[in-house]
């Protein structure tokens, strides 16, 4: 009951704020495909989709919709350089409303273990290059964690339960902003090489701004080794 | 409110879509590639299930577990709160129960019929005595070139009486024995993994086996 607690908590960390400026949600299918070469090298690659079911402004009518909006594939190229550390760097393509974005990638992750929870640190940087927009530099941390529903370890054919909140701060031709996403999920583990992860996740963009949008998406991902 | 318009889309006539009535028809495509891309996916995945070897651990009631490892715990643990586990690997399957019981930590195998195999005790590896922990990093060290214990439990084998009493008091005056199970960082010429040794009452190392690590992709990614 505590975990369900905390997960509720970090998904939904501004519910209040959630009549205010813009809104959207919808689903985000995601499929990750990841390919190991020898020990220490991996690429992990991420086809993403995001389908809108709604959207609107602050006092507008409730807008639903079955709107397909944007794609990204994103390939990030990392090497362990400890047990438990890796470094990366990577590249994304996306395509929305007939545009293309492009985004330069650079990472840290550790992950460390606490009880029988798994907990992961991110922390990336980013750039997004866009035809006729200033550069976007973007600093970020995200935390991650599983914990096994069944016993001390996620075993094949087992459920879980994992989450993880991740901070965006955004400069973009001088100005600032923050972001913050927290993300909730029941994950199955079919295989060491295999897993499905689905659950609601929460973003709120544009913080310190004029006006925010608000987003919560219903997660739909696949993980796949090779 | 939008128009909704149901179509049929044009590469999958069994699939049918919910439509908003702005959207160009390219998009379809998008979808059905990535719907297509998932289906695949789907059937690798099960094909990669299918070879993924037997070894799990999972919760099971209190009810599942033979009478005899039941009372040997509600013997030795009066007041102690217990989680019982299934293990299945290629070896077989056994029952595990794990005990906190202020201050320790006791994992204790049974066979699937409740005979017991050993007691597990979790340990501070520096609060060893001090000649079997010299032996014992004596080893480490040649092997490594840097290493760190994260883990150490002491392992006792013996009659049902015999482990009743270690549990209890520390000690016995009947025959048992005892090993180390330690649990490490190391990083050797070959690079750095986690592993698991065995050692004797002696200190000496009786077997030794890198720790797989699960991948935690979904972690970072």
């Amino acid at each position: 009951m505590k975990a369900v607690i905390m997960v509720l908590c970090l998904v939904f960390p501004c519910v209040e704020a959630l009549a205010q400026n813009g809104y959207k949600g919808g689903i985000l299918f995601q499929l990750k495909p990841d390919f190991s070469f020898g020990k220490d090298w991996k690429l992990n690659t991420k086809l993403e989709s995001r389908q809108l079911l709604f959207e609107g402004l602050n006092k507008d009518p409730f807008h639903t919709m079955f709107q397909y909006e944007r794609s990204d594939l994103e390939m990030v190229l990392s090497k362990k350089v400890s047990l438990t550390g890796s470094v990366g760097g990577g590249y994304l393509i996306r395509l929305d409303d007939g545009k293309f974005t492009h985004r330069l990638i650079q990472q840290y992750s550790i992950s460390q273990t606490a009880w029988n929870m798994r907990i992961g640190h991110r922390f990336r940087t980013d750039e997004t290059f866009e035809k006729d927009e200033p550069t976007r530099y973007r600093l970020r941390y995200r935390i991650s964690m599983e914990k096994p529903l069944n016993g001390q370890e996620i075993d094949p054919g087992e459920l879980y339960l994992t989450a993880n909140n991740e901070y965006f701060q955004t400069l973009q031709d001088k100005a600032y902003s923050l972001e913050i996403r927290a993300m909730a999920a029941l994950g199955f583990n079919f295989s060491d090489q295999s897993k499905l992860e689905t659950g609601l996740e929460y973003r709120i963009e544009d913080l310190f701004l004029n006006s925010n949008t608000q987003l919560v998406w219903l997660n739909i991902a696949w993980y796949v080794s090779f | 409110m939008p128009q909704f318009i149901l179509k049929f889309v044009p590469l999958g006539k069994a699939l049918t879509t919910l439509k908003h009535d702005k959207m160009p028809t390219t998009e379809h495509t998008y979808i059905i590639v990535f719907f297509a891309t998932t289906i695949l996916s789907l059937f690798m995945c099960i094909n990669l299930f299918a070879q993924e070897k037997l070894e799990r651990e999972y919760r099971i009631p209190e009810q599942q577990v033979p009478q005899i490892a039941l009372d040997f715990i509600n013997k030795s643990f009066p007041d102690a709160k217990i989680r019982w586990y299934g293990e299945e690997s290629l070896t077989g399957k056994t029952i595990e129960a794990k005990i906190k019981s202020k201050p320790n930590f006791f994992s204790i195998e049974f066979d699937t019929l409740g005979n017991l195999q050993d007691v597990e005790l979790l340990i501070d590896f520096d609060r060893i005595e001090p000649s079997l922990k010299a032996t014992i990093e004596q080893q480490l060290e040649e092997q490594f070139i840097r290493h760190h214990i994260t883990r150490s439990q002491v392992q006792w084998r013996g009659s049902n009486q015999a482990l009743h009493e270690l549990i209890t008091n520390g000690e016995t005056s009947l025959p048992y024995t005892t090993r180390y199970e330690i649990i490490l960082r190391g990083k050797s010429d070959k690079g750095n993994d986690f592993y698991e040794f065995l050692s004797d009452d002696k200190g000496e190392i009786i077997r030794s086996s890198i720790v797989v690590q699960r991948n935690t992709n979904n972690l970072f990614y």
